[in-house]
């Protein structure tokens, strides 16, 4: 056991040690969701009926159904166990549905959006900040300096309804809800990724639907989350512009955009780390952009959950996050150990 | 370097905000925004031309959203309800639910960071687990889990709030007791033979001050947002009960008909307070030369 762990070279060795660090993340978030859950007066079945009433009887299958007669360590340990095998327990609305289909079927709306909302907000981060460095101190310099301010107190409802009534309603350019128009396109569903599905059944005008329809979300997010990084990317571009191996390429006769590709790439180790720390707010940004566009992703489907008080399922949506969170850590750390040779153990 | 203040902690805090250095006239916009804001809130009875969820059209306009007008500064929602008395009320639920929420996570975040940073060993590893955990989830989930549970109403959503701004406080507060800790005057304090509560509270508290208000400056204008979601959620108040994030969510299904002024000015009016908050912590942080971390 020990021999395999030292044969694994040291970026496996970081690899593993790091996965295992997702452990506690997921049971930390897990106890605080379940206790929560369990502070609701009487208990959530009662709580998920509101002011329904059910004869004492049903009640009672209701809650045996959900595990929920039992001692809480025992609820507390047999829902970890389910979890482990992907049972996420079944919805206390609509009964006998299982939240795992549910989760599986809205994910890859979500990834979809957040993929291209980082997309939009690297892309927009790194030429505002590049050009910020390039011209400290100008007037460029500080009006992107006051639109890094203001990109992250913008609200993400707003901006996405106010591109909705401009270039949905207005200018009547774009779709404003969902992530396809099924009247008029067909789409055979192989991954869940609308775009790629597109792509993979070579189906042109699908693939063209698809995108207008992820236009709008993609940009509402990517704008709201871009500030931090054209802030990042000025502060650490300008620190290595500065430094002295700049000024030996310049002195050298190296040319102006050369030294900035050398530049770049040695202020990228903070960025990537930024792109870790920014995974939880382009998650929590996707509920907000979600709802916004009538996205089928899941963080609409929690805000419907709530909206019915369906516990068992606002739960696994919880517990879920939670393993993507750690999940995109992991990989963050990966990548930045890859980069960076001196952070392994 | 930590940077150390003389003096009792009201005058420290008073240097940070006020004393001569860089950040001033963000420090002022800031404030300025914030005060303009709680003024509404104050006056809001005494300003306001109508009552926020009262008719103030003829009833046969009732149910269609009418546009800005000389009676109507941002119009009128589709029941009738004059938008600018509503925007003027609900300045007041954010304001209660954002102070509240920050003054709960920094009574939790503060103390429990001081003695962790203090101390250290098993105690301070196990609470920076959970703390990082938590700071590590996306806010706005975790605050619609705990929202949900307890039920839509304005304290409820600060607590809500609360939990989600608690490990802010605690990662900052930690990280500078550890740097001053390890400092001169506390060597010093600890040579003299002060007992750790002391040293903890009567000289570590106070030079994190300046820090805690950073963190509060920050921290709040995010939750300004958060607060934002959830009432834009439903988890807030409920209807007809004026509330900047609900009132734009009610927009939305006008949108149709270009009904702009139901979106434009609740909008408008999170993020110029999210705007005063930032500007607060980003003069201040500029200020107290501080590494700040998001």
């Amino acid at each position: 056991m020990v021999k395999a762990f030292e044969r694994l070279g040291s970026i496996g060795r970081y690899i593993v040690i790091r996965a295992s660090l997702i452990i506690p993340t997921v049971l930390i978030l897990y106890t605080i969701v379940f206790i929560i859950l369990r502070v609701i007066p009487g208990n959530p079945v009662q709580a998920a009926l509101g002011t329904r009433y059910i004869p004492e009887e049903q009640l009672q299958e209701l809650m045996e159904r959900h595990g929920l007669n039992k001692p809480l360590y025992e609820q507390y340990i047999d829902y970890l166990i389910g979890v482990l095998r992907l049972d996420f327990g079944e919805s206390m609305v609509i009964e006998g549905r299982e939240i795992w289909l549910d989760i599986k079927e809205r994910f890859p709306a979500t990834v979809e959006l957040a993929i291209a909302g980082f997309l939009v907000s690297v892309i927009i981060g790194l030429a505002t900040g590049v050009v910020a460095a390039l011209r400290r101190e100008s007037k460029v310099d500080v009006s992107l300096r006051v639109y890094s301010i203001v990109a992250y107190t913008l609200f993400i409802p707003w901006l996405g309804l106010m591109f909705q009534l401009v270039f949905g309603v207005w200018l009547n350019l774009l779709p404003t809800e969902g992530r396809i128009d099924r009247r008029h396109v067909q789409l055979e569903e192989v991954t869940g990724f609308y775009v790629l599905d597109s792509i993979i059944t070579r189906n042109m005008d699908a693939f063209v639907d698809v995108v207008e329809h992820l236009i709008l979300p993609a940009l509402t997010l990517g704008i709201v989350l871009s500030g931090a990084y054209t802030r990042l990317v000025r502060a650490n571009l300008s620190e290595v512009l500065n430094s002295d191996f700049i000024r030996s390429y310049r002195a050298r006769g190296v040319r102006e955009r050369r030294v900035l590709l050398h530049a770049l790439r040695n202020s990228m180790v903070p960025i990537v780390t930024m792109m870790g720390l920014q995974m939880a707010i382009l998650l929590g940004g996707a509920v907000l952009t979600e709802t916004t566009f009538s996205w089928p992703g899941m963080g609409s489907y929690l805000v419907e959950k709530v909206q019915y008080r369906d516990y068992t399922a606002i739960q696994g949506v919880v517990v879920f996050y939670a393993f993507i969170v750690g999940l995109i850590s992991l990989i963050v750390d990966v990548i930045y150990a890859l980069i960076d040779p001196r952070i392994r153990y | 370097m930590v940077e150390l203040y003389r003096g009792g902690v009201v005058s420290r805090i008073l240097k940070a905000v006020f004393g001569r250095a860089p950040g001033r006239g963000m420090i002022v916009a800031g404030l300025s925004i914030i005060l303009a804001v709680a003024l509404m809130a104050i006056l809001a009875p005494y300003i306001a031309p109508y009552k926020p969820n009262e008719l103030s059209v003829p009833v046969e306009l009732s149910g269609t959203p009418q546009p800005p007008s000389w009676e109507h500064p941002m119009g009128t929602n589709q029941v009738g309800y004059d938008i600018f008395s509503r925007i003027l009320y609900g300045a007041r639920v954010i304001l209660y639910v954002v102070i509240v929420a920050s003054l709960l996570s920094m009574s939790i975040g503060v103390p429990l960071g001081l003695l962790s940073g203090y101390t250290g060993g098993a105690l301070d590893r196990a609470l920076s687990i959970v703390m990082d955990s938590i700071y590590a989830f996306p806010g706005i989930i975790l605050a619609i889990a705990v929202a949900s549970v307890l039920g839509p109403n304005p304290t409820n959503a600060a607590i809500a709030i609360a939990v989600v701004y608690v490990p802010t406080y605690y990662r900052m507060v930690r990280g500078q007791t550890l740097e001053i800790r390890e400092s001169l005057f506390v060597e010093a304090l600890r040579g003299l033979g002060y007992p750790g509560r002391t040293i903890l509270f009567k000289h570590i508290l106070p030079n994190t001050a300046p820090t805690i208000l950073v963190v509060f400056g920050l921290s709040a204008a995010d939750a300004i947002l958060t607060e934002a979601g959830l009432s834009f959620f439903g988890l807030t108040v409920s209807y007809p009960e004026p509330d900047w994030g609900y009132d734009l969510y009610t927009g939305k299904n006008f949108l149709r008909v270009g009904a702009w002024w139901m979106i434009l000015f609740p909008g408008l009016m999170i993020m110029l307070l999210a705007l005063g908050f930032a500007l607060l912590g980003e003069g201040l942080s500029e200020r107290i030369a501080l590494r700040t971390e998001r």
